[in-house]
């Protein structure tokens, strides 16, 4: 049996594994979360408040996972739920063909998004545009 | 300093039960949690597929079956069983002649050439026989007992036994396995036209006092 979220593409699956929070389907969290270790958070229930993990971290929205009024902000962000609010990626960020973005988003290196996903708002590149691409 | 139980405090149960690793722990919650992500994730892009496709395809789907009934309906042939009554009625009176006819294919084809052949006999029958039944069939019994109507039935009931004498005459001489038509020719004659034993029924009648 496959033990790994199958639908990831650019997040490594080591960081999605390495999660250590999770607000499960059917709970719902009202407030900021906010540290600055490198830990990682699953939302697959209902959160409205920001998320801000302010070096590392990685947050995962599931498919059941629904986030309003919020600011996430991680190096590995991963969407495969309804988000509602504004994104920032500071390394990779990924939307799934199931996920649901209203909102901006921003990414520092790379991003993915899957077919059919629903995105309304602005994609930013936040690096340098004429920088030479990195060897990775 | 924090409270802690003695493991003599503590019931039997408790003090031997396995207790779960946190990592463990976390590994089934993430692993649940996936499994489940999964699956209605899979569940949601199916119905994003099919609503994309749907709406791409639903107008060429609709004009692709409209032009295909359009085509059925203009070469659509003329069915028996859709025209006016009267059709229907002779429809339904023509299925055993139709149905003899069918069945006994080639046998019955040398049996109604050889009664073709004879020239006044076999096609002068017919059209005799279909008026009289109508009128026997829809009209009242006193309209049936009318001299005219009795006299047509009469001599329709005569050129009829004398047609199915001619073409069984006709078949005999043909062979034995050609006698289907004749047969199927006779059942409704006999059914439908008024036979000439009622007469004594009726006199007997009439001498009650």
């Amino acid at each position: 049996m496959n033990n790994n979220p199958a639908t990831t593409r650019l997040v490594p699956a080591e960081r999605l594994g390495a999660i250590s929070s999770l607000i499960a389907e059917g709970a719902e969290f009202d407030g900021n979360f906010q540290t600055s270790r490198d830990l990682g958070l699953k939302v697959d229930g209902r959160l409205k408040g920001n998320i801000t993990f302010e070096s590392g971290g990685t947050i995962h929205v599931g498919a059941t996972g629904v986030v309003e009024n919020t600011r996430l902000e991680a190096d590995y962000v991963f969407i495969e739920g309804k988000v509602i609010g504004t994104v920032v990626a500071r390394k990779s960020l990924e939307i799934t063909g199931s996920a649901t973005l209203i909102g901006d988003a921003s990414y520092d290196e790379l991003i993915d998004m899957h077919p059919r996903a629903r995105v309304r708002g602005k994609i930013e590149y936040r690096g340098e545009i004429d920088a030479a691409p990195s060897p990775s | 300093m924090a409270w802690t139980p003695s493991p003599r405090e503590l019931p039997g149960a408790f003090g031997t039960a396995p207790v779960p690793d946190i990592e463990s722990l976390r590994r089934a919650a993430l692993q649940a949690s996936w499994r489940r992500d999964r699956r209605v994730a899979q569940r949601r892009m199916a119905m994003r597929w099919i609503a994309w496709y749907a709406l791409r395809g639903l107008p060429l789907l609709a004009i692709a079956i409209a032009a295909a009934v359009l085509l059925w309906l203009s070469n659509r042939p003329n069915e028996p069983h859709t025209g006016r009554p009267t059709e229907r009625v002779r429809a339904a009176a023509n299925p055993p002649l139709q149905r003899a006819g069918a069945t006994s294919s080639a046998s019955v084809a040398s049996a109604s050439a050889a009664a073709m052949a004879t020239p006044a006999t076999p096609a002068a029958p017919q059209p005799h026989h279909e008026e009289p039944v109508l009128q026997l069939r829809l009209g009242s019994p006193l309209q049936s007992a009318s001299p005219t109507a009795t006299a047509t039935a009469t001599a329709t009931a005569t050129a009829t036994a004398t047609a199915t004498a001619t073409a069984s005459a006709s078949a005999s001489a043909t062979g034995p396995q050609s006698t289907s038509l004749p047969l199927a020719h006779k059942a409704p004659s006999a059914t439908d036209s008024p036979s000439p034993q009622l007469k004594p029924d009726n006199w007997l009648h009439s001498k009650e006092p």
